[in-house]
């Protein structure tokens, strides 16, 4: 006879038995209070503390001068170091987004979703460890580790960093010229303001208006935000450009 | 170790320390939740500190049995991860995959599937409360199958060839719960009618529930002696007044155990429970899982 345990990965159970506990205990420390004094331990201990700052003191002095007289050589070590992002093109980038959306009812919920002027974020959160891996190789361009998972006990979040650039000048400026390129449906409940034009929907909504900006090519020209309000709807905001 | 069993609105808890004879109880109790409990909004971290505050020494180790009401049951005439894909898409709102977790246990020789649907949000507010509590939380099991690990655990019930637990509910609907050779057979709800039993709900097979059905007629009816086509038969209830499982252990049946849990462990509290109020604790067997009684 099977025990059942809901803590498990959801899906059919093959062993009749699972371990899989969720810990949040903390590891009780001992109290450095409660240990009693040792006076002979005590004076080695200032002893050393003193010779350990007088050290310290000579190395910062020393890591000051190698930095001033190495630093034209260091930073152009470090600006060789950062080049490999450069590589990455835009339709890398939104070749990858695209995945994120698409993928988004399957395997893990779209936290939230940023096109700023300078890069894209990403977060996102499962429960199942092996998708959020498996995603997270697929989406770490150039191996840049720019992509990272955190988390345990079957609550994991995924965040991802690309560089982005507003390259294009064909700016959405208005609701008329989104409107243009977009057609909501009727289940989005949209408001507009003279920033910004943001629409409430379901996840398959949201995705599709997303695809029709992607399709108009029109990723490349607003800032936008994509968030997550509860399990199956999306905050979907188009900030108007000038 | 604390145990935790929900059933309506009272949460009863019973926590153990492993002792050199098997598992030894050093509390037991039982907390009633405020009307509008819901698992949310630090409502169920409430009780889980109540319960921790009155054994501040013992780590908080959680094994949690939920009302049966917070689940979903169905069955699967066909154990295939492909087959039930299928029949989501077929049968399923696509909304229900993204609220709900569905776990699935083969029986019958792993060709069905009893399916389990937990609603995601529920989960995480349990998870979120024992976070509360800085806790462990090391299961969640449902009910009557809590229940069923109890008979096992405390009364040995894996060395039958046979058995059911039957429990006695509210308003005179009850579930049995059937294991043959050490598997799951099948869950029953039924009503009980002044001179009769109405089945409500048969998940699983539908071997032997007539017989049985038809022996619990005999015992409203009548006087019965044992049950015939299983070899023993597990009982217990939640209510507060369990008339109806009083006049169960009354009547004598042969093969009928109250499956309460004090009747089998040590305890090293001097407060007394009657049988039939110990009774009201067997879904903490979720809380004996895995060991030796």
């Amino acid at each position: 006879m099977f025990d059942l345990n809901l803590l498990s990965e959801p899906g059919i159970q093959l062993s009749e038995s699972v371990d899989c506990s969720i810990s949040f205990i903390k590891e009780k420390h001992p109290n450095p209070s409660k240990t009693p004094p040792n006076i002979n331990k005590k004076k080695t201990t200032t002893v050393r503390q003193n010779l350990y700052s007088s050290n310290s003191l000579f190395l910062i002095i020393f890591m000051a001068i190698s930095g001033v007289i190495f630093y034209p050589m260091l930073s152009n070590l470090n600006s060789n170091m950062l080049m490999p992002s450069a590589k990455v093109s835009q339709e890398q980038v939104v070749d990858k987004v695209l995945k994120v959306i698409l993928e988004s009812k399957n395997d893990y919920t779209i936290e939230s979703l940023e096109f700023s002027s300078e890069n894209i974020l990403i977060h996102l959160s499962s429960f199942d460890i092996t998708s959020m891996k498996f995603f997270q190789e697929k989406m770490d361009l150039l191996n840049s580790g720019a992509v990272r998972v955190f988390g345990d006990n079957n609550n994991y979040s995924m965040m991802a960093k690309f560089p982005w650039k507003i390259t294009s000048d064909d700016f959405i400026d208005s609701p008329e010229s989104f409107y243009k390129i977009v057609k909501t449906g009727k289940n989005v409940k949209t408001v507009i303001s003279e920033h910004e034009i943001v629409m409430n929907g379901s996840t398959s909504d949201i995705i599709s208006i997303f695809l029709q900006l992607a399709n108009a090519e029109r990723l490349q020209t607003n800032e936008m935000m994509i968030h997550s309000i509860n399990p199956g709807n999306l905050i979907f905001a188009v900030k108007f450009s000038n | 170790m604390i145990a935790i069993s929900q059933n309506g609105s009272y949460f009863q808890y019973l926590i153990w320390v492993p002792a050199e004879g098997g598992p030894l109880i050093i509390k037991f109790g039982e907390i009633k939740s405020p009307s509008q409990f819901n698992f949310r909004d630090g409502h169920f971290a409430s009780i889980l500190e109540q319960i921790t505050n009155e054994v501040p020494e013992i780590s908080p180790r959680f094994q949690l049995s939920l009302d049966y009401k917070n689940v979903l049951i169905s069955d699967t005439n066909y154990n295939s991860e492909e087959f039930l894909e299928w029949q989501n898409i077929q049968v399923i709102d696509p909304g229900f995959e993204l609220l709900y977790h569905t776990f699935s246990y083969p029986f019958l020789n792993s060709s069905k599937l009893l399916n389990i649907h937990l609603n995601k949000e529920l989960k995480s507010s349990i998870i979120n409360s024992i976070q509360d509590v800085n806790g462990e939380l090391r299961s969640i099991n449902i009910g009557i199958f809590s229940a069923e690990i109890g008979a096992r655990k405390w009364f040995y019930a894996s060395q039958l060839e046979s058995y059911a637990v039957w429990k006695m509910g509210k308003n005179n609907i009850d579930q049995l719960l059937i294991v043959k050779g050490g598997e799951f057979q099948s869950l029953i709800t039924f009503k009980r009618l002044k001179n009769s039993i109405k089945v409500l709900n048969i998940i699983g097979s539908n071997q032997l529930i007539d017989k049985i059905i038809g022996q619990i007629e005999v015992w409203i009816n009548d006087d019965l002696n044992e049950f015939t086509h299983i070899e023993r038969v597990f009982a217990y209830s939640s209510e507060m007044n369990p008339k109806a499982l009083k006049e169960l252990i009354e009547s004598e049946i042969n093969n009928v155990t109250l499956l309460n849990p004090f009747e089998m462990l040590d305890i090293s509290s001097e407060v007394k429970i009657s049988p039939i109020k110990g009774a009201r604790f067997a879904e903490v067997g979720i809380g004996f899982r895995g060991i030796d009684v």
